[in-house]
């Protein structure tokens, strides 16, 4: 249980982001000591030698004036009064014979042989003390007479600077590494406080389904303003398809339920009669056609739907619209002929469109469908597509009964058919159709009719719907 | 002619097999898609209907796979969807021709006839005779009883298509798709209309009918 929390606690952003914030503080002080420290031992070290050359080049001097004597004179007093605790100090003639030998207090035992093999007075030598760690630097200088002096000193005074630095910063360092987690930890919660307030807003809408809520926007102009803002969009789609699929759906269960009952009337009736094969033949074929106009019916709601729900998913295509409206009157001729209606149409050679082709011959199709359907037999339906700016525009015209005003707002609505349209045959959604197609076109419907002598449908097509 | 029938739903398949059986085809049955695939593969056919949406394998998956094989069988692919999307699909896995549920059984039969004829490669005849009437498919010219008939061209078209199906019943949706290409139901009858100016044409100076209604299904081109 503990382990598992654990494990999910490492994959959050904001331990990661504590992490790595901390690694990165905790490494650069780190690496802030190393070179501060060799900086310092540097330094002292310099140090050191500057005063071993002083020290070197003072008795030198003394050797020079006083001779031997004078020179033992000065290195007893100053070995008495403790400044050469640290120090060795060695004199030899020239044939490498030690003359005076002064090694450290503390007793360290060096191996002074090594020194008297020296030659080049401009190098440091190293000499290290026997079974221990400690070295001593000896500078040399050959003097006048041709002896060889040296003077060596120890590290122990800058060994002891060094080490309390070093104790000093394993405290300090206790300090960094808790500056450094809690700072990141900080920092982090504090950056991820807005996720973690999205976190919290969404988690209550995506449980309960309640689509219309968003997330709170704060103007700050940052990324997660930009992110609250894109997720409330994603939440407004998601909403307006969810209500859309709901209420086709609502609409296909209403609109089936007519002919639906007439269907299952019909076979009823067939079986609670008197068997007679005649009366059987008539309500099977009845029983075909009542499917035929659900399946009918269905396919038109399915249409509507794809046009309305999919606008994205057009099969655009670059053609001429004057082709479709020239097919499509000359597919209605042959039923406006047999009622005596003249369907005059008007377009020009070529109209090219960016378009569904097969959706927008529909669409085109149910709009003369209309005109036909509802123009009374003698009549006349009108049909004329122009190119105007950069748009075309489908006019079609009937002398049918018009629409009442009342009625006008809802002709485009599913299932709506008007007082004066009952008696025909149809099933009212054409027109749904006809707007949902040109709506994903990005274009748009208008109609405006007077009562008792025809109505106008015009049908506006951006040349480019992309 | 041997066909294979692959689809799920019993009722269904167990129609189709019926009226395929009446139409003259030996017809074997299979109900999810490896038994389909296991048919397809191993028995030779002359044409198969393939249903998409299968138990185990999907019919766009047999059909890839046999045409793998370089099986070419046509095949007639069966969906409930109506998406262009869709149908391309099946087309391109291999399928040679598409109908969708709900199909009349008539459309079926026209379109697995279709797909056997072509498949034999039968010589396209330059005339149609059906009892009386004969159409010279190059001239264009229909005769009954050696009385001329003159046409307009959707009505030579409607024509046509009955006489290639005749004794069949054909569905008003497909006359709409072979004579004016939409497959799309237009509102009002325009197909009635053709049919009956057809009609009209064909029945000048004789009682006989050729062109029968069946109500609910749709037009059968045969003598009464």
């Amino acid at each position: 249980m503990f382990l598992k929390r654990l494990r999910r606690l490492r994959k959050t952003v904001g331990f990661k982001l504590a992490a790595w914030s901390s690694a990165v503080f905790i490494l650069s002080s780190l690496i802030l000591f190393v070179v501060a420290y060799l900086l310092l031992s540097s330094s002292l070290e310099e140090k050191d030698r500057e005063a071993i050359q002083l020290k070197l080049k003072a008795y030198a001097e003394e050797y020079e004036a006083g001779g031997l004597p004078g020179f033992t004179r000065r290195i007893e007093s100053e070995r008495s009064s403790g400044k050469l605790r640290d120090h060795i100090v060695r004199l030899a003639d020239a044939r490498a014979t030690t003359l005076l030998l002064v090694p450290v207090d503390d007793g360290t035992a060096y191996d002074f042989r090594q020194l008297s093999n020296i030659n080049d007075t401009n190098r440091w030598f190293q000499l290290r003390a026997i079974g221990e760690d400690d070295v001593l630097d000896v500078a040399s200088a050959r003097l006048s007479d041709g002896s060889l002096l040296q003077v060596g000193g120890g590290p122990d005074e800058r060994e002891d600077v060094l080490d309390r630095f070093r104790d000093k910063f394993i405290v300090i360092l206790a300090g960094v590494i808790a500056f450094g987690i809690g700072g990141g930890t900080l920092l982090s919660s504090r950056a991820l406080r807005p996720v973690r307030g999205l976190i919290a807003a969404l988690h209550p809408i995506i449980e309960t389904d309640k689509l219309k809520a968003r997330v709170p926007v704060e103007a700050t102009g940052d990324e997660i303003e930009q992110l609250s803002r894109l997720l409330n969009q994603a939440l407004e789609r998601i909403d307006r398809v969810v209500e859309s699929m709901r209420e086709s759906l609502d609409n296909v269960a209403h609109d089936l339920r007519t002919p639906m009952t007439r269907l299952r009337g019909v076979a009823e009736m067939a079986l609670s009669s008197k068997p007679n094969l005649e009366n059987y033949r008539e309500a099977l074929s009845d029983s075909l056609e009542e499917s035929g106009n659900i399946l009918a019916m269905l396919n038109t709601l399915m249409e509507i739907s794809e046009a309305e729900a999919s606008s994205t998913r057009l099969d655009l295509t670059e053609m001429n619209f004057s082709k479709v409206v020239e097919q499509v009157v000359e597919m209605y001729r042959l039923v406006a002929e047999e009622r005596d209606i003249s369907i005059e149409a008007e377009y020009p050679e070529t109209l090219n469109v960016v378009a569904d082709r097969s959706r927008l011959i529909q669409a085109v199709a149910n709009l003369v469908d209309n005109a036909v359907k509802y123009t009374p037999n003698g009549g006349r339906v009108d049909v004329e597509a122009q190119s105007s700016g950069s748009e075309v525009v489908l006019t079609v015209r009937d002398t049918g009964a018009g629409i009442h005003p009342d009625e006008a707002g809802k002709i485009w609505d599913r299932s709506f058919r008007g007082d004066a349209s009952r008696a025909q045959r149809g099933l009212g959604l054409g027109l749904s159709l006809v707007k949902a197609v040109v709506q994903a076109h990005k274009g748009s419907v208008v109609m405006s009719s007077e009562l008792g002598s025809g109505s106008c449908f015009s049908l506006h097509l951006p040349l480019t719907s992309a | 002619m041997r066909l294979l029938l692959v689809e799920d739903d019993k009722k269904i398949s167990s129609f189709v097999r019926k009226g395929l059986a009446e139409a003259g085809f030996t017809v074997d049955c299979a109900f999810d898609g490896r038994e389909g695939l296991h048919l397809a593969l191993s028995e030779p056919y002359d044409v198969a209907v393939m249903d998409i949406m299968l138990p185990v394998l999907n019919g766009l998956a047999i059909i890839a796979k046999i045409r793998d094989r370089k099986i070419n069988t046509p095949v007639l692919v069966l969906s409930a969807k109506r998406s262009v999307d869709e149908i391309v699909r099946g087309l391109q896995a291999g399928g040679d021709d598409y109908l969708i549920k709900p199909f009349t059984f008539s459309e079926l039969l026209a379109r697995v006839q279709a797909l056997v004829r072509r498949a034999s490669g039968a010589v396209e005849p330059a005339r149609l005779v059906f009892g009386e009437l004969s159409v010279d498919l190059l001239k264009r010219e229909v005769v009954r009883n050696g009385r001329k008939i003159d046409l307009q061209p959707r009505e030579f078209a409607l024509l046509e298509y009955l006489m290639r199906n005749s004794t069949r019943v054909v569905s008003k949706t497909m006359i709409l798709e072979h004579v004016w290409g939409y497959n799309f139901d237009p509102q009002t009858n325009v197909v009635d209309v053709l049919v009956c100016r057809l009609r009209k044409q064909l029945e000048i100076g004789t009682d006989e009918k050729l062109i029968h209604t069946v109500r609910g299904a749709g037009y059968v081109l045969k003598t009464s």
